[in-house]
């Protein structure tokens, strides 16, 4: 078959027989699993800019929450007690429908931490912005934004079974999201 | 075939459901594996470990593809760039010399074991051969494409490609005696 005078070039029939070799290869069954599971941790399938609505929904109900306690803070409500660190902890399969608007989301958040500001409970809280970075001695390396952290708030509430049943009434848990809740070493 | 892809990619950006991409990728994958194949020389497990990765990479910049265009020889693009970084294959300019090349030790037979004589003898190629033959000679690729995706000259690439025929002209005689 080949038998091209130059030993650079093909013939027609050489070349023919060359292009013939584009053929396509069945994939392995397990294939397409492997890349939907990857594409789940990564928030492949959801519209563009849905990715970060439940920390920007934090990030925005904390803001309000918070004016709505400094006006309160003109008749300060004594609270004591130990305070508890909630993280917000992404979860892949954790979605808000997409018939919620973010200005629903926010309400959703709004509703949950006004009470605590104006109660003088809620001590701290905001979103985890901007790309994660996991550093070690000899690296640095850029975290999946669809895992890990997306917000935090220090409250304060009476023992560890306060803090876990307000912790339940996240709306982040109501829509399939894990809190972990800790109780801050007191001084 | 063309435009079904690019009205199925279209359909996928605009909605990022899962049934969009269900379609997109059972559509298109047969024939980004069969190139991950040729490149890696019939070892289907890193040839589909490059098809994984160019999916993700070809999802995550889907809307910047530029219509009108081959949603084909794009996906084509991730799967070239995706083998030669897996494989470290910069062929470069001081790495074109035949001997050193020929010392490549080629794949393992038993990959091409059931492949046609001709199909053997491309896998059989260094890797360095096999990538330009194959992109030329078999994907169609021009030589400034090929520059561009495995990150080599132009005329790297047509040097590469003269000494990759010739080999497997050699690799052909080979084979043929054998059967004699």
């Amino acid at each position: 078959m080949m038998s091209g005078t130059d030993l650079d070039e093909w013939t027609p029939d050489e070349a023919n027989a060359l292009a013939a070799l584009r053929t396509p290869a069945d994939p392995s069954p397990d294939l397409y699993g492997r890349v939907r599971a990857a594409f789940g941790r990564r928030g492949a399938f959801e519209k563009p800019g849905r990715r970060w609505l439940v920390p920007l929904a934090v990030a925005a109900a904390i803001v309000l929450a918070y004016v709505a306690g400094l006006r309160a803070a003109a008749d300060p409500v004594s609270v004591s007690g130990p305070q508890y660190a909630f993280f917000l902890l992404n979860r892949p399969e954790a979605r808000w429908p997409d018939s919620v608007s973010q200005a629903q989301i926010v309400e959703e958040f709004r509703l949950w931490a006004q009470p605590l500001a104006v109660s003088g409970r809620l001590a701290l809280g905001d979103e985890l912005a901007g790309q994660r970075r996991l550093v070690d001695l000899t690296s640095v390396r850029t975290g999946d934004p669809a895992e890990g952290l997306s917000g935090f708030f220090v409250v304060t509430a009476p023992d560890d079974s306060a803090a876990v049943e307000l912790a339940r009434t996240l709306p982040h848990v109501r829509q399939g999201g894990v809190v972990a809740v800790q109780r801050l070493l007191a001084r | 075939m063309s435009e079904t892809a690019e009205a199925r990619l279209a359909a996928f950006v605009r909605r990022r459901s899962e049934a969009d991409f269900r379609a997109l990728y059972h559509a298109l994958t047969p024939g980004m594996l069969g190139l991950a194949m040729r490149l890696c020389g019939g070892e289907r497990a890193s040839a589909e470990d490059i098809v994984q990765e160019s999916w993700f990479r070809a999802v995550e910049r889907m809307d910047r593809f530029e219509a009108p265009g081959s949603v084909v020889r794009w996906l084509n693009g991730f799967v070239v760039r995706c083998w030669s970084e897996a494989r470290r294959a910069t062929i470069r300019e001081e790495a074109t010399d035949a001997a050193v090349l020929d010392t490549l030790a080629p794949p393992d037979a038993s990959a091409w074991s059931e492949s046609p004589v001709l199909l053997q003898a491309v896998y059989s190629l260094p890797e360095g051969y096999r990538a330009v033959l194959v992109l030329h000679d078999v994907e169609g690729f021009t030589h400034a494409e090929i520059a561009e995706r495995l990150g080599i000259d132009e005329g790297t690439s047509k040097s590469q490609l003269s000494r990759a025929r010739r080999k497997l002209r050699e690799r052909l005689s080979v084979s043929m005696e054998n059967r004699e």
